[in-house]
């Protein structure tokens, strides 16, 4: 019986059990009837006979249910007995109830309930209508609270469906009932035999209606048949191969990664969303690198997108058939976004800065390779003068001589006065040149410029200071620190990896600053106690009597290593001159270099023309004083090859060489009536040293003369000659000028270096 | 970017340089010191030629690749660094006074 039922009211359940006592009538007697010509009831049987128990079974879990039932609900629930009706009513019954279940429904309608109730002789479909109905007021009296009851929904299976049921004409051998149809078989065989002359048999003709055919047309869209043609070159499959190993490895990274890293909530999510953003992250990247294509490009023209498409799949696609396509219009503000972006990459400055290089390659080309002395191959092309031959045999003739290269210069240079320059010690084509006045009167920034030797253009970096430069030195230990000392004593370091104008430190702040200029600095390899490892660290001197060693161990300590005072010049045979007041009792240092053995002694020259030899344990005695010079002494150097002498040159015309033990210079060098600025020792040739003063550039030779220098080089320009230095790795000598030019010079004809044999 | 600008007006104000070109990725030139016409023929004919090279240097080790071209004739020289996204153009006389 109905469960549901006894839960209704008497109305309804006089309902139901009238229902029910018509469901359970076998034949129902539908109201549509369909007769033939003949009068016959050909009306069409339903074509499943619904089981009233199994209705009643699901109707009273619809009924019961029926508040929080879904028609989806209910669909899964009923079967196919009676969603007819159901569905009559959730979906307002349409067609396919009225032809596979009783035809009666097709009459029922909303309206007709009241008549379905009364009327008795209605069959199972009032009673549908009247189950409905009765739902239908349920769901009136539905509640609020009862929106919070719990509703237990019960899901059932339903009967199974049978669509298609073909059953086989065949049987395995090997199944059970193999043997008995196998007898069956053979007893239909013996039953044909027997057919043939048999009486029981007859034959008989028969004929089968042959249904008219019938024609339908179809359209369909016109397929489109494309053909598309790919190329694979070698390195095209080799980067397809490349970059999905590179997916693999980055994955395998990215996993290895995650498994040492603590875990979040949800790994497997971070996991399956980079998954699955690899692939397309895969694939624009691919379209990128084969293409050259960007995706966020639109427009592009199809052909193109459809090739690349078929390039990430097939992993194959010719550059040429992209890069042909793709010549056609594009939209003008696509390019300058495009623009930016190419001009903005790093690739492009780094092209551009090669290219640059090899412009200036094909302009100084013959120049360079004289540097590196490479012969010089003429270009077959270019028209030769006859009176480039002449020049070239004059030249050989003649001593050893200069012969000028090139110079760095660029606007930012013109003008400034040279004042030093160092050579960097890994990279010997680079050079850091200061500039910065030595008048007091004509102050102006100062500017460190490292140029390369393979761009006399523009230098590679420029450092602007505010001050003045006047000494400066690369660091052996890191080739990338230039140590910069200023007119006003400042003494800075800065980093020439980077592009950045700003020292990584300076004493502009601290106490220990130098009050005076700092002619010299240098990187000095300091043993630091027993057993520590050698650091290095800076040194300079200054006008202000100081030399100070400054070290960048923390923040940047300065550590006076000698204080110089003014000795009374001692005249050579006369009394000294006692109780002279000094102004003060600091000489002004100009100048030092420390000994190529021994690192703990150096000399440093002074503004009133001694030079003293000191030794970094004691900082109030000189060891040694050289007496000779009469003017300020701008430079002294220690002989790369035999470590005693040392050359020393001053505002007194002249350039004198000392030995250590002696006092009185071994050698006296006047040339000129100017006051020399630089002297610097040859590094290929114990002999020969070169000097500058104010007019010209000078190259002595020890082995030819000791009078005159061999080389003598009057430059018209005009400008004075300031500093000057031998180039490491070449037969060079470059020489910078007030004019802020720096010259390179090739020697040629020089004498031969003599052997290393010992002086005394 | 100002570094940029400065290098780029530097190389064109230099000795004997003719013209410098950028080329992007398809073959538009987008940047360029010369009349219209000679740059758009440049652009097309130095593209196919270094897609050429390009694809004859990795054919014979796919992994190499092409850094730089240079072309020397008669009456200058022109010089192609080509990238995926771009191509730079220089086209110098280097006898030039």
């Amino acid at each position: 019986m109905y469960a549901s039922a006894r839960s209704r009211s008497n109305i309804l359940s006089s309902a139901s059990k009238r229902s029910v006592n018509q469901a359970e009538k076998a034949v129902v007697k539908p109201p549509v009837q369909v007769l033939d010509e003949a009068g016959n009831d050909v009306t069409p049987l339903p074509l499943l006979h619904s089981d009233p128990s199994a209705v009643k079974k699901n109707q009273s879990n619809i009924l019961a249910d029926s508040s929080a039932g879904t028609p989806t609900d209910l669909m899964s629930q009923a079967s196919i007995y009676n969603t007819g009706n159901v569905t009559a009513s959730t979906f307002g019954g349409g067609p396919f109830t009225r032809s596979v279940f009783s035809a009666s429904q097709g009459t029922t309608s909303d309206s007709m309930m009241g008549e379905d109730i009364t009327e008795p002789s209605q069959d199972m479909s009032s009673a549908w209508a009247e189950i409905r109905h009765k739902r239908e007021e349920v769901k009136e009296t539905l509640t609020e609270d009862d929106l919070d009851k719990v509703v237990n929904l019960t899901l059932t299976e339903t009967e199974t469906i049978w669509l298609l049921d073909m059953p086989g004409t065949s049987v395995s051998n090997e199944a059970e009932e193999a043997a008995k149809i196998k007898k069956r078989n053979e007893e239909y065989q013996e039953l044909k035999k027997n057919r043939v002359g048999n009486d029981l048999y007859m034959e008989r003709g028969m004929n089968t209606f042959n249904e008219p055919a019938k024609y339908k047309t179809v359209q369909t869209t016109k397929i489109t048949c494309v053909d598309t043609g790919i190329m694979a070159s070698t390195w095209d499959m080799y980067d397809t191969f490349e970059q999905r190993d590179q997916e693999i490895r980055a994955k395998e990274k990215e996993e290895e990664e995650e498994g040492t890293i603590s875990r979040p909530s949800s790994p497997k999510e971070g996991e399956d969303g980079k998954a699955g953003a690899k692939p397309q992250v895969g694939e624009p990247s691919g379209l990128v690198r084969e293409d050259g294509a960007k995706p966020s490009v639109s427009g592009q023209p199809h052909s193109e997108s459809r090739a690349t498409m078929a390039s990430s799949m097939a992993g194959s696609e010719s550059v040429f058939a992209s890069r042909e396509t793709g010549v056609s219009s594009v939209p003008s503000e696509m390019s300058a976004v495009e623009e930016e972006k190419i001009f903005k990459s790093e690739n492009f400055q780094r092209d551009l800065f090669i290219m640059e290089r090899v412009v200036n390659l094909n302009t100084y080309q013959p120049k360079q390779a004289l540097y590196r002395d490479f012969p010089i191959i003429p270009d077959i092309d270019r028209e030769v003068t006859e009176m480039g031959d002449k020049q070239v045999s004059m030249v050989s003739d003649m001593g050893p001589n200069f012969d000028r290269l090139w110079s760095y210069s660029c606007k930012l240079t013109n003008g400034r006065n040279i004042s030093c320059m160092s050579w960097n010690k890994l990279n010997p084509d680079l050079i850091a040149v200061g500039y910065g006045e030595f008048e007091f009167s004509d102050q102006k920034s100062g500017l460190i410029c490292c140029w390369c030797l393979k761009n006399p253009d523009y230098p590679e970096r420029v450092f602007t200071c505010k001050e003045g430069v006047t000494a400066l030195d690369f660091s052996k230990a890191y080739p990338n620190l230039l140590a910069v000392g200023m007119y006003d004593g400042g003494v800075a370091i800065y980093n020439v990896a980077s592009m950045k104008d700003e020292p990584i430190v300076d004493n502009f702040h601290t106490p220990g600053k130098h009050t005076a200029p700092v002619w010299h600095i240098k990187w000095i390899e300091k043993e630091r106690g027993s057993g520590e490892e050698t650091s290095e660290v800076v040194v300079s001197i200054s006008t202000d009597g100081r030399v100070t060693q400054w070290s960048i161990r923390k923040g940047f300590e300065c550590y006076d290593i000698m204080k110089l005072k003014r000795t009374p010049t001692r005249m050579g045979g006369k009394k000294e001159k006692k109780g002279e007041a000094f102004i003060s009792r600091h000489a002004g240092g100009m100048c030092f270099d420390f000994h190529t053995k021994e690192p703990n002694i150096y000399v440093a020259g002074t503004e009133e023309g001694h030079i003293h030899k000191c030794s970094c344990s004691y900082n109030e005695q000189y060891l040694e004083t050289y007496n000779g010079h009469t003017g300020p002494v701008y430079k002294i150097e220690w002989s790369p090859f035999v470590s005693d002498l040392f050359l020393s040159c001053s505002a007194d015309w002249s350039i004198r060489l000392w030995h250590q033990e002696r006092t009185q210079p071994v050698l006296n060098f006047f040339s000129s009536t100017k006051s020399v600025y630089d002297v610097v020792w040859s590094p290929k040739s114990s002999t020969v040293f070169a000097c500058v003063n104010e007019g010209a550039v000078e190259v002595w030779d020890l082995s030819i003369s000791t009078l005159d220098p061999i080389i003598t080089n009057n430059p018209t320009s005009g400008a004075k000659k300031t500093s000057v230095s031998f180039s490491k790795n070449s037969d060079c000598i470059l020489v910078g000028d007030s004019k802020g030019e720096l010259t390179v010079y090739q020697l040629r004809s020089m004498p031969e270096p003599p052997q290393t044999r010992r002086r005394h | 970017m100002a570094e940029v600008e400065e290098t780029f007006k530097r190389i064109q104000a230099h000795k004997g340089v003719i013209g410098v070109i950028v080329v992007n990725s398809e073959g538009i030139p987008i940047r360029s010191t010369l009349d219209n016409s000679t740059t758009v023929q440049y652009a097309g004919l130095i593209s196919q030629l270094a897609a050429k090279a390009r694809s004859t240097v990795r054919d014979i080790d796919p992994g190499n690749d092409l850094t730089f071209l240079r072309i020397r004739s008669k009456k200058h020289e022109i010089m192609v660094a080509p990238e995926n996204e771009y191509l730079l153009i220089v086209i110098q006389n280097p006898d030039a006074v």
